[in-house]
């Protein structure tokens, strides 16, 4: 018995030795060749890191053709890029960025101290289009100490800063801003691993290696590995998928529950599962009627049965989430939760002057996910008297009455929208209640809401800060400018041959490293 | 036709009644050799059939807009023979009501293209010149579009909607109306019972109504059910597009539309409102090509 215990064991480690081995050889150096070509849900709407970030792609461009001062990954953690290092005065007004020396922007110019301050002072411009301008009110100055030494002078405590900063913060050179002026947005120059060839709007972006980059590689030569990146962006689910499974493309930002079969059952695709969600909600226009009254939107909100709507979308890998947080944040918030209540639904119907119904307009971009939330939210609004006309768009049509809040827009009332979750901070879902800002659909102003935010900001205790978000969470679910759906975890593929891929928060992909293995 | 000449000469009302004698000549023995023309009568079964079940559509179907989001995505079986959509809907009542808007659209839009488009052929025909050049320049216009981008363009610009899809689709059918009543006119108003008619002195209103409009309406008939068939099918393509009928609305296009991410997972989708897609619009171009045979009295020699 024991020698045959023997035995088996012997044959075990063997095995798991040969494996081992196998597995050593087919871990290989990475090859220096191959071009990998990604697609995204939204087109590429700008190659200006300062002035929108609508879709991952944009993110993902950024990402390749750009350096941050400092980076967040996918575990919240900062991470130095450009900044080597940074000190925090004890006030936390103070920060002083450490930066690497050496390294140069495309054009060949340097990307230094007074480039740093360039950026940020260009991020935090009110003046720009910069989507980020709002969240970087608490900078006072920047200040150029010497030539790899920046100093951020904050007018307040601001607990989200460095995270706010490593999410947005992709340096660009100066010189070529100056030289392109507007259009900068075409002609990008960064001082990322890869450099941009072409980009026409509504196409594919062409991007290939900087040779002069200055992050080292395994093999001790500069990164990245891969000869070039192509990008595009194509909302079709169903079309990105073919084009996966074709090997036209390498890399799917995003695919529908419904087809994690089909991926998996593809020897030449993987899964890829992100720490990122898509929250799915319904917003009103709470600036003009019908919705400037609350109790039409709570009556709303108690008609709504979440989790059936949730489950049918996600084929039951979403959850209800009562704010667009992510389930295992420490910001997570549990309670309040949306109450199912159709007789209180029709009451506060009747008590606000409808007891025969209600006739409104819905509106939503055109893709698969949101035309099915439509009609779901559309059937279990009938049954409390709630009529809705849907509206499918194109999503500029969308956003052109959405943005910076619909006004008096007529076919402004209600909408479905769907928008990523906030991994890292909380403060990154900050921009749907700021008075006047440009994604606050809901045209929602509420001094005391917008204070709890601002409380947020100005303390470091997790806890109060957590308790700050969970207040707004319980005020808008008495108000009720946005009733949040739920989460639906974003799940992308790949293509096996494409190697070390490394995911960012937004399930963007960090090229850097990334190699193809045609072996 | 010496004795209609010799008819009309002496009495006025005699005129109408000879005149019209090709049209009940032609018509002689008409379901005989309907009775004959095999494509004709698959044609007639096809379209009776959805014709048949959107009819009876509140009484065999369920409702095809109530959901059941924990049935959904089920399979073809015995409660629901097509199986469920991806919100639990029952697919079969969803194509048994979406029959009716199809064939609503059919009867509006085709019913539209023959308002406008037959008179305006017989009046460019009849009076030719620079009515006939004006008016067919429009249509021309109108025709140099592609049929399925134009009604687009007009659905947009009147907004989504079924009604307005309608009336897109009417809008784009009628240049082919008008262009064939238009050579029908240009045929028939030299023909020896319209000389003849004129020459007794009737009135155009007269010719037009009572000689050309009879003598020339086969091919329209014809021209109706093809434009039927097309109809359904840019109606389809509309509310593929999103600028059809509204959700929830069960459309054949439409649901072609929310059926074809599922091609790989649940074809059943997708194969459903195909199917009827095709059935129907070959049922009808079946019934115009059998109309033709059995209308056109050149070609009847081949059938008797």
């Amino acid at each position: 018995m024991s020698f045959r215990k023997a035995l088996f064991m012997t044959v075990l480690f063997a095995l798991v030795l040969s494996s081992a081995a196998v597995a050593i050889a087919q871990s290989d150096m990475p090859q220096r060749r191959g071009t990998v070509s990604g697609v995204c849900v939204a087109a590429i709407t700008s190659l200006d890191p300062q002035s929108t970030q609508l879709g991952v792609c944009d993110a993902v461009v950024y990402d390749a053709l750009y350096n941050q001062l400092i980076r967040v990954n996918t575990a919240g953690e900062i991470l130095p890029e450009i900044a080597e290092s940074w000190d925090v005065s004890d006030d936390g007004l103070t920060y002083t960025f450490h930066l690497r020396s050496g390294v140069s922007f495309h054009d060949g110019t340097a990307l230094d101290a007074e480039a740093v301050k360039f950026t940020i002072d260009r991020m935090r411009d009110p003046e720009s289009e910069s989507y980020i301008a709002g969240r970087l009110t608490a900078i006072e100055a920047v200040n150029v100490l010497d030539e790899a030494t920046v100093e951020v002078v904050l007018n307040s405590f601001n607990a989200p800063f460095l995270s706010t900063l490593a999410g947005a913060s992709a340096i660009v050179s100066p010189t070529a801003v100056a030289e392109y002026g507007d259009d900068y947005r075409f002609n990008a120059v960064g001082s990322g691993p890869f450099k941009l060839v072409s980009w026409t709007p509504g196409e594919e972006a062409v991007l290939e290696r900087n040779e002069n980059y200055w992050e080292i590689g395994a093999d001790g030569e500069p990164l990245p590995y891969l000869d070039g990146v192509v990008l595009t962006g194509i909302e079709d689910n169903t079309v990105r998928l073919l084009n996966l499974q074709s090997g036209e493309f390498d890399l799917n930002e995003r695919i529908l529950p419904r087809d994690v079969p089909t991926i998996e059952s593809d020897p030449d695709l993987s899964v890829i599962e992100t720490v990122n969600a898509t929250a799915y909600t319904v917003t009103f226009n709470v600036s003009q009627p019908p919705f400037d009254d609350v109790r039409l939107r709570l009556a709303v909100q108690a008609a709504l049965q979440p989790d059936a709507l949730i489950e049918n979308l996600s084929r039951g890998i979403g959850y209800y989430a009562n704010f667009p947080f992510p389930l295992d944040a420490w910001y997570w918030v549990d309670e309040p939760r949306q109450v199912y209540d159709p007789d209180l639904a029709r009451q506060l119907l009747a008590e606000a002057g409808y007891p025969d119904g209600l006739d409104v307009i819905y509106t939503h971009i055109n893709r698969t996910v949101d035309a099915q939330m439509a009609q779901i939210v559309q059937a279990m609004l009938a049954q409390v008297g709630i009529r809705i006309e849907i509206q499918a768009l194109e999503r500029t049509s969308w956003l052109d009455i959405w943005l910076v809040g619909a006004g008096e827009n007529t076919e402004g009332q209600m909408a479905g929208f769907q928008n990523g979750v906030s991994p890292g901070d909380p403060d990154g879902k900050a921009m749907f209640f700021q008075p006047g800002g440009i994604v606050n659909f809901a045209d929602y102003n509420n001094e005391v809401a917008w204070g709890r935010i601002e409380d947020s900001r100005t303390t470091l205790d997790q806890a109060e800060r957590a308790q700050a978000w969970a207040d707004l969470v319980a005020i808008q679910l008495e108000e009720a400018p946005y009733v949040w759906v739920g989460n639906i975890p974003v799940i992308g593929a790949t293509r096996t041959r494409v190697q070390d891929v490394t995911l960012t928060p937004s399930s963007g992909w960090l090229l850097t490293r990334t190699w193809v293995n045609d072996a | 036709m010496p004795s209609s000449t010799r008819e009309s000469a002496t009495n006025k009302t005699d005129v109408a009644a000879s005149a019209v004698a090709p049209v009940s000549q032609a018509r002689t023995g008409l379901w005989h050799r309907a009775r004959r023309n095999h494509q004709m009568l698959i044609g007639m079964a096809c379209v009776g059939t959805f014709a048949l079940l959107a009819l009876l559509a509140p009484v065999i179907a369920k409702d095809p807009t109530a959901l059941d989001l924990m049935n959904d995505l089920l399979p073809p079986s015995t409660s629901a023979p097509f199986g469920t959509d991806e919100l639990g809907r029952d697919q079969f009542s969803r194509i048994v009501y979406g029959g009716r808007v199809s064939l609503q659209v059919a009867m509006l839009a085709v019913g539209i293209g023959l308002v406008f488009g037959v008179p305006v052929g017989l009046i460019a025909g009849f009076y030719g010149e620079r009515i006939d050049n004006l008016t067919m320049r429009i249509m021309d216009g109108l025709q140099a579009f592609p049929a399925v981008l134009l009604a687009i363009v007009i659905a947009s610009v009147l907004g989504s909607g079924l009604t307005n899809a309608m009336i897109a689709i009417g809008i784009v059918s009628i240049p082919g109306f008008a262009r064939l009543m238009r050579g029908q006119t240009l045929q028939i108003k030299e023909t020896d019972y319209v000389l003849s008619a004129r020459a007794v002195g009737a009135s155009n209103r007269h010719i037009i109504l009572r000689h050309i409009l009879p003598n020339g309406v086969a091919p329209i008939i014809v021209a109706a059910a093809v434009s039927s068939a097309g109809a359904i099918l840019t109606e389809a393509s509309l509310s593929f597009v999103g600028l059809g009928a509204r959700p929830p609305t069960p459309s054949w296009g439409g649901m072609l539309q929310t059926g074809y991410p599922y091609l790989g997972t649940a074809i059943w989708l997708s194969l459903f409102p195909g199917l009827a897609i095709a059935v129907t619009t070959l049922g009808l171009n079946f019934l115009g090509d059998g109309l033709r045979d059995v209308l056109d009295p050149k070609l009847r020699r081949g059938y008797n």
